[in-house]
């Protein structure tokens, strides 16, 4: 009986070409076109490092310049060491680059001891970590090209970050073929250098990158698309949102509420099969928009246990506000226009509109009244936020409990309500 | 069986229903006339368990009122205002409801295309509701009520806005209905559609059941004299009069007596009180003011 009524609502949906559009053809519009104004994925294809040049020799200057010439790759700034610290941690900046005091000296490939580079990265980000030594590496490289070496070694790095990158599911497609492609020259001028002139002294021996791991750091987006599309989700679950809302009072209007009183079925049963329907539809246009962004623009979907919790709650808990905006009013236009009305407001203050990121700090917290913003939170803890399970509750549960009390209040009311 | 009494229910100051009392016997057809707002549809809702009485009891079969599963499964209901579903096709109306009551299979097919039949859409059936004409709808809506095989049908006024045609479709279809010992209560301000279609008949007004009766004990007991024109084949009497009109409480009682007066009558027009009168008689105003 509930199914048959879900089954009917989500006919009734789908023949609605209007609500098809504000709930799946306008969020899609959304996600594609911002995410191209704001960059797509172009602007994550770059690694955001700052460099700390504590040698302050020629040497380590020419360095710094050949990574700044890496434009396509890199977006290099230099500021203090504790502002590179805290902006790797806040996600700012993806590494930090320091070029110890000596590095000059210690450079050159017949000094008695290795030259050392420090890179501050986020253990887990091993993907960037990667490329991000391939860079080095080959800038290093450049600069004693003119030298005869050994190549082995260098040839043993590549194929080591070669692996290393081939095998991260989490690295966007562009870089991947961008880095893919360094490697591949840069191997070809390893094979160029003959080995056999290797130096008697043992050969060159490039800098050291010594890793210093960031517990910790925050995620950032790999893409706009990936703020635009968890946005967009929130437009399509409005779409899904208003359209209930405005079915509820139509079955009130068109009197057929009237025959589902009459029938043997429960009024308790008759809001399931609405609340189902009402599920199915929000988990459908989530899925279905996710499953765009993630085939079409990369977004990357990290954790699809994670992101299904995500979706799950944020169905649960827009089922609950759709319950609730349908007894706002009494007609379908009243509904309709109260529903868009608030769920607007949500959205402009929890960020569906002005990415939470990008907020100021007092209107983040502002925005913790709207349920758009857990929900946007949910979805980009497990598309880029890289949230654990743990981290993941708070999101969630504000969800899956304002649902139930939104639906609770709004079933009593719609029950109270006689014509 | 259905059995009514002292029902009462009040909108703020408007008192819908006041103190309706009545029987409906198994497999009876018990029609309820009155004017608009006599309160014919708030009573069928309240039978129907759509609303709740202020006061007053209701009792179907025997086993209490429709606030229970069994009764609910039992009543077929047609409301007055159309309660189907724009947006889906013909065939997909009838089949949700059908699904409500519990049915499926090949159970539900079979009556689906008898509602389509009922209902003179079958070559619609893949159709919108929202392309039918007002009176498709209509016979939609009938059928929508009775897809389930009710025993207890509530029909409330289903034959507004449908063609003659139609309209005698509905009749044919209720008719049936009685053949197959449906109980069926019957709401219409039409006094032609309570005398053809209904067993008993109770007169309705402002809340109030004014009488309850079949239509011939009520034109009996409210109707008054019925008229009576006897027109001679030669003039007769002291002024030689060709025709003779007056009213009548036992009007061939006195045809037969002019005629056994020996005079010979040419043509003798009878016309009994009609449901029109009793209603005037009973509140001082005609059904339609
Ligand atoms: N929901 C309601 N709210 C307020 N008043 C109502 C409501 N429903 C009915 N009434 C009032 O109750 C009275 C009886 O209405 P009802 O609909 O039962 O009449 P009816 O006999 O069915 O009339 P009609 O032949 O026009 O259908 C009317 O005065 C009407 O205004
Ligand atoms: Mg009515």
């Amino acid at each position: 009986m509930i199914l048959a009524i879900a089954q009917k609502d989500l006919k009734l949906l789908w023949r609605d070409k209007a609500a098809m559009f504000w709930t799946l053809g306008f969020p899609i519009l959304i996600a594609v076109l911002f995410g191209s104004i704001f960059g797509g994925s172009s602007a994550a294809a770059k690694i955001k490092i700052a460099v700390i040049d504590q040698d302050q020799s020629p040497k380590s200057e020419r360095l710094v310049e050949r990574l700044r010439q890496k434009t396509d790759a890199l977006d290099v700034s230099t500021v203090t060491l504790e502002d590179a610290k805290n902006q790797v941690r806040k996600g700012v900046l993806v590494a930090y680059l320091v070029i110890p005091s000596g590095y000059g000296e210690h450079s050159n490939p017949f000094a008695a001891s290795q030259s050392k580079l420090v890179l501050g990265i986020d253990p887990k980000r091993s993907a960037e970590q990667g490329y991000l030594k391939g860079i080095l590496t080959e800038a290093v490289f450049q600069e004693l090209q003119e030298m005869f070496s050994h190549p082995t070694q260098f040839r043993t790095e590549i194929a080591q970050q070669r692996k290393l990158i081939e095998a991260d599911p989490s690295f966007a497609k562009p870089e991947k073929q961008k880095l893919l492609k360094f490697m591949e020259q840069a191997e070809a001028f390893v094979q160029s250098i003959p080995s056999t002139q290797g130096s008697r002294n043992g050969g060159l021996r490039p800098p050291a990158i010594e890793v210093q791991p960031l517990g910790e750091t925050a995620s950032s987006p790999k893409s706009a698309f990936e703020i635009t599309f968890p946005q967009a989700i929130i437009w399509g679950l409005l779409g899904v949102v208003t359209t209930f809302a405005i079915t509820i009072v139509k079955e009130r209007t068109q009197g057929t509420l009237l025959r589902l009183r009459v029938a043997p079925i429960t009024p308790a049963s008759m809001l399931a099969g609405k609340a189902a329907a009402c599920f199915a539809a929000c988990a459908g246009v989530m899925v279905a928009l996710l499953a765009l962004g993630a085939i079409v623009f990369h977004v990357r979907i990290s954790h699809v246990t994670l992101l299904g919790l995500a979706v799950a709650s944020s169905a649960i808990c827009f089922v609950g506000i759709m319950m609730l905006l349908s007894v706002l009013g009494r007609t379908e236009n009243a509904v309709a226009g109260s529903s868009w009305g608030v769920l607007v407001f949500c959205s402009m203050i929890g960020g569906g509109m002005v990415p939470l990121m990008a907020m100021p700090a007092w209107m983040q917290q502002v925005s913790a009244v709207s349920p758009v913003k857990w929900a946007i939170l949910a979805l980009e803890g497990a598309i880029w936020r890289g949230f654990s399970f743990v981290e993941m509750l708070p999101p969630c549960s504000v969800l899956i409990v304002l649902g139930i009390v939104c639906f609770a209040v709004g079933a009593k009311l719609f029950q109270a309500r006689k014509d | 069986m259905i059995k009514v009494s002292n029902l009462r229910k009040a909108f703020g100051p408007i008192q819908a229903v006041d103190e309706v009392s009545f029987e409906v016997a198994k497999g009876e057809t018990f029609g309820l006339l009155g004017p608009n707002g006599a309160g014919k549809t708030t009573t069928i809702g309240i039978l129907v368990g759509a609303q709740t009485a202020d006061s007053g009891t209701v009792e179907i079969e025997g086993a209490g009122d429709a606030r229970s599963r069994q009764i609910r499964k039992l009543i077929g209901f047609v409301p007055q205002s159309l309660a189907i579903y724009d947006e889906l096709t013909a065939e997909e109306n009838l089949k949700f409801f059908g699904l409500l009551y519990g049915m499926g299979g090949s159970e539900l097919r079979d009556r689906v295309a008898a509602g389509l039949d009922l209902s003179g859409l079958t070559d619609r059936a893949h159709d919108r509701v929202a392309t039918f004409s007002g009176g498709m709808k209509r016979r939609l809506n009938l059928a929508c009520g009775l897809v389930h095989r009710p025993s207890v049908i509530f029909l409330d006024e289903p034959t507004v806005g449908v063609d003659p045609q139609s309209r005698n479709h509905i009749f044919e279809t209720i008719e049936q209905l009685k053949d197959h010992k449906c109980t069926i209560i019957y709401t219409t301000h039409y006094m032609e559609e309570a005398s053809r279609l209904c067993d008993r008949i109770g007169i309705m007004d402002k809340g109030h059941l004014l009488a309850v009766d079949t239509l011939d004990s009520l034109v009996d007991k409210c109707g008054g004299e019925s008229t009576v024109k006897i027109e001679f084949a030669k003039p007769f009497g002291a002024h030689g009069e060709l025709v003779k009109s007056f009213k009548s409480r036992s009007p061939f009682e006195e045809v037969a007596q002019f005629a056994s007066l020996g005079t010979e009558l040419k043509a003798v027009h009878v016309e009994r009180a009609d449901l029109e009168t009793v209603f005037l008689n009973l509140t001082g105003r005609t059904l339609r003011d």
